[in-house]
């Protein structure tokens, strides 16, 4: 017997049923202080990725990556019949709080699960559950998932901007008072593909420095969500 | 949960010797260490609540034998406190706060608050500690027998708890797995993360840190982290990355996984 779950895979060893299921999700902010801006949970049909690791990623995914706007892969998914559960904790998902996302039964064609959202404090860090193949036997499934980097701008650390192809960190009013200011930048470099993320570097002081993350409260090891996953 | 499961059929080490100090007679339990030769743990009683509610039915024997293994450069792993125990019992939830015991063993490594903690509990079947610290690069293994009541051996769960003692409150282990899949013969193997207990600020100070990178305090009653809840650790910082203050140098960095955890399930 062998299963490996790392990372969000599990290996199907069972025969895909033809029986209609329901699935409700429920997603796991694990960090100790990185926020998660609106997810996006997708049970949609195979064929389609929000991103394939190594490659650039889709302007919709940079927008979701570097300013939490899941409204482009939301309106991509649901042009394929998708079912789709936007923001389901009504805003930012708090370091060590969790949400569910009900998604009913999301039809046969629809036999694949995603769940993406932009990690805070980052330029364009997310986290990702991408394309799994629907569980259809009943029960309770587990996973972990690590945070990527969109490659879409540089990791400079510092205050900015939320919109695409602008530099900075957005910073909505939670973080305002969490993140540093006066940072002279980390990097200006973009990565140009999708990756795992290095992690964020950060420093210890708040009004200046190289960066605005704050080293000691802001960093994170992978894995930075879990995802839990009924079957009925 | 990061887990790997291995069928590590037959390869069991049984371990000779029950631990004859063990209050709970038919509840026993044995450990070794490569660093260590003897491994009984004089720890608190567990509790005989639940054997003694049930004491009419018919019991059954269940046989485990553990090991830990240490995968980190430069963190000794506190002594290991270990549960059989029910659902109703789970030494921590992410995203809620640690319990004192949870705390303790976390800022501290010690594990009598938190053995006693588990022992009241009706549902914990039984709550002992491996003594001795796991070094960097070796393993601890120890052997657990015991009685359940027929009918009720489906409903069991393990769960490990060790400080990372080269931190504030830094700890792993396993929590909750469900052991009614494992057949007599059969492991498992769990690659464990890294938690933080979210009880004490990651200062990285001496005075806060009590392994040996730093001899300093262990337990305080304060809590004073970003929040009072148990998250995953977010990694240390050291003084080697800009953290001027801490105590820690660049070989007490980590990264997930920081153990690697068997079960095999032994015949009775």
């Amino acid at each position: 017997m062998k299963k490996n779950l790392f990372a969000g895979l599990i290996a199907l060893t069972f025969i895909p049923s033809t029986f209609a299921a329901d699935y409700s999700v429920k997603i796991e902010n694990l960090t100790h202080g990185t926020y998660f801006t609106p997810l996006l949970v997708s049970a949609h049909p195979a064929g389609t990725t929000l991103f394939t690791s190594g490659m650039p990623a889709s302007a919709n995914l940079q927008a979701m990556a570097e300013g939490g706007n899941i409204s482009g892969l939301d309106a991509d998914l649901k042009a394929l019949g998708a079912v789709n559960i936007a923001n389901p904790a009504s805003g930012l998902l708090m370091p060590g709080k969790y949400t569910m996302a009900d998604l009913g039964n999301p039809g046969a064609a629809n036999t694949q699960l995603s769940i993406t959202a932009m990690l805070l404090p980052t330029n364009d860090g997310f986290v990702a559950l991408n394309n799994l193949t629907l569980p259809t036997m009943p029960g309770t499934y587990t996973y972990l998932l690590n945070a990527y980097d969109a490659g879409t701008e540089a990791n400079d650390e510092i205050r900015g901007s939320g919109a695409s192809g602008m530099a900075g960190m957005p910073v909505p009013p939670p973080l305002e008072a969490l993140v540093g200011t006066g940072g002279t930048g980390v990097t200006t470099t973009a990565e140009g593909f999708v990756h795992i993320h290095r992690g964020v570097l950060g420093d210890h002081n708040a009004t200046g420095g190289a960066s605005d993350i704050d080293a000691s409260s802001q960093r994170w090891l992978n894995p930075v969500a879990r995802v839990t996953l009924t079957v009925k | 949960m990061n887990y790997q499961w291995f069928g590590f059929i037959g390869m069991a080490l049984v371990l000779s010797g029950c631990g004859g100090s063990d209050s709970k007679p038919k509840n026993t339990a044995s450990s070794s260490s490569m660093a260590m030769s003897s491994m009984m743990a004089a720890s608190p009683a567990p509790s005989s609540s639940a054997m003694a509610s049930s004491s009419m039915a018919a019991m059954t024997t269940l046989s485990y034998s553990v090991k830990v293994t240490n995968l980190t450069a430069a963190q000794p792993l506190s002594p290991l406190a270990y549960t059989l125990h029910k659902a109703a019992f789970k030494p921590f939830t992410i995203g809620m706060p640690a319990s004192l015991g949870v705390e303790m063993i976390a800022e501290s490594g010690a594990t009598t608050d938190y053995i006693a903690e588990a022992s009241a509990n009706a549902a914990v079947i039984m709550a002992n500690t491996a003594s001795g610290m796991t070094m960097p690069g070796e393993y601890k293994e120890f052997t657990l027998n015991a009685m359940v009541p027929m009918g009720e051996e489906d409903q069991l769960y393990f769960s490990v708890l060790s400080m990372l003692v080269n931190t504030n409150d830094a700890l792993t282990g396993l929590n909750s797995i469900a052991l009614k899949q494992l057949a007599i013969g059969q492991s498992w193997t769990f690659n464990a993360l890294s938690y933080d207990a979210g009880t004490e600020k990651n200062t990285e100070l001496q005075a806060s840190i009590p392994g040996p990178a730093a001899g300093g305090e262990g337990f305080n009653a304060q809590r004073d982290d970003l929040a009072n809840q148990v998250t995953m650790h977010p990694g240390v910082i050291t003084r080697d990355d800009g953290k001027t203050d801490s105590v820690l140098t660049q070989i007490h960095r980590w990264d997930n996984p920081v153990a690697r955890i068997t079960i095999t399930r032994l015949a009775p």
